[in-house]
Order: structure tokens, then sequence, then C-alpha cells
């Protein structure tokens, strides 16, 4: 097999917008997604002899983003830009209790107002205001809960790569995933009654 | 109405038996992203069997989780997104940086 040609400066640049498309809704950083498409496009050069063109180039460059986003992502979790307000993964603090009374069945029907959900996941996502209100949602997730989120559900990490990338040990990622979905679901709720 | 009566009568004797919407919530969820347990599974079909709040929830919590994942993989894809020239500068600047750094 051929070797692949190497890309010039300005090919590699070429793919810097879709990288930054990349990672920006990972990382919710115009500054840190920026620095991230740089590493990659350096890591692309110093590795490239690596590269044996049975993928795209922009294929390639995305593996590696990638996994600069969940060495970000570690970086973060253990270098904080802003304080932890409570710990996340303790059963006091279980943001999901408060749907349900005392004997464990709900306070408010789960599914009101979600049945827009029934409409393909692609065509609600191709419309503005339903992306704002998932974006505005997933936002205001606790950092761990979304980072949790984000990787298993967009990123589709193994357990073993979501303790990892978001410092959280194996038996909590169940528990973290459930506390998201669910604070997830109510504010979605909340946001389309409210509309 | 129905729900709020039964889950008046019955729920204690679902809170002893682990069987009450919150566990159900919380199987549910972990029935996504693995098998469940034996123990788990009885659980988790007897309260299905008498819960059609939480079937339609349980649904919604699939369809919540694809609409997210395609939004956000829906924002990779925005073509306004982008870079400025002044950043692609600067990315084009520490490349050539460590191209001359590397061939030294």
């Amino acid at each position: 097999m051929t070797e692949p040609l190497k890309p010039t400066l300005d090919e590699l640049v070429e793919h810097a917008d879709a990288l930054y498309r990349y990672a920006l809704p990972r990382v919710r950083s115009h500054h840190a997604a920026e620095d991230l498409v740089q590493e990659t496009l350096i890591t692309a050069v110093k590795k490239f002899s690596e590269f044996q063109g049975r993928a795209a180039l922009g294929t390639w460059l995305t593996g590696i983003l990638r996994n600069k986003i969940l060495d970000h992502l570690r970086h973060l979790q253990r270098h904080p830009e802003s304080p932890a307000t409570a710990d996340e993964n303790s059963a006091e603090t279980d943001p999901t209790a408060e749907m349900f009374d005392a004997n464990g069945a709900w306070k408010f029907e789960p599914s009101a107002g979600l049945d827009i959900l029934e409409t393909d996941p692609a065509q609600l996502a191709d419309r503005a205001e339903i992306r704002a209100a998932v974006q505005q949602c997933l936002d205001k997730l606790p950092l761990t809960l979304r980072k949790v989120f984000v990787l298993r559900e967009v990123e589709d990490c193994e357990t073993d790569e979501i303790c990892s990338a978001a410092a959280v040990t194996r038996g909590s990622v169940a528990v973290l995933l459930h506390r998201s979905r669910q604070l997830l679901r109510a504010c979605l709720q909340r946001t389309w009654l409210n509309a | 109405m129905v729900y709020r009566l039964f889950a008046a009568v019955a729920g204690p004797l679902e809170k002893m038996l682990g069987i009450t919407c919150r566990d159900y919530t919380q199987l549910a969820s972990v029935k996504l992203d693995q098998p469940l347990s034996a123990s788990e599974r009885r659980r988790y079909f007897f309260h299905r069997l008498m819960c059609d709040i939480c079937r339609r929830q349980e649904k919604r919590l699939r369809q919540l989780n694809r609409l997210a994942s395609a939004t956000l993989k829906q924002a990779g894809d925005d073509a306004m997104v982008k870079l400025d020239d002044e950043a692609r500068g600067r990315i084009r600047h520490r490349i050539l940086e460590e191209l001359k750094n590397g061939s030294q």
C-alpha cells in the first residue's frame, strides 16, 4: 500500500473549522475549543507517519481531537475552573429525590409536555428552538452529570472511558447517568410546558 | 387521579419490596446501558406491569437521549460555527513554529 501524501499546512488548517465545530459543544468554551484544535493539528504534524490513509484525513484528525477532549475533561476534573458547590455523587444530594413522594411515587406526571419527543430526533434537532432548549438544559446540568451524559450519549464512551475522563468510580456511573437523564427530562418538561 | 389512588394504597408495599416508581426509574436508566441482574429484572418487570406512567416515561427517556445526542451532533455540523480569521492565523503560526522547531 502506498503511503498517504503528507498534507500541506493549508490542507491541515482547512480542517480546523470542522474540528472546532466538533470540539465546541463538547467543551463549551471557545478558548478551550481553539486550543484543542491547535493541539490536534500540531499532533497531526508530528505523528503523520502513523496515518496510514485507511480513513479520511478528517476522520483521523477527529480521532486525535476526541482523545484531546477526553484529556481536557480529565484535567478539568483535577483542576476545576469553578469550585464544586455540592458532592454530586452523594446520595444526600440526589437531585431526583424531590421528583418522588415519600413512597417513591411520582409527584408529577413525568411524561407531561413531552409528546413532541415522538417526532424523529433528527427532525427535531433541525429546529433552532428545540436545539436551544436542549442545549440550555444540558448547560444547566451540574458539571459532572453533564460530562457523564455527553460522554455516554454523544461520544458512545464505554464505562471505563467515562470513569477516566470524568474521574468518577465505576459504581457511580449508572447513578450519575440516571440523575443526568432525569434532570434533563425535568428541565425540558418545564421549558415546554411553560412555552 | 387513578395513579394517585393506586400510589396511596400500594405505595407502602411497593416501597418495602423495592419496586416503587423511583426504583423503576433507576432500573430503567441502568437497563439502557447494561443488562439487569435477575432480581433487578424481576422488580423492573413487576412494576412495569402495574404502572403505565413509568412505561411511558421510560419511552420518553430513550427518545430524549436520542434528541440530546442529535442536538449535540447537529451543533457539530452547523457551518455557521467556525473559527475567525485571527484564530486561524494563530493556529497556522503555531503549527509553523512546531515545524521549524522540529526541523532544528
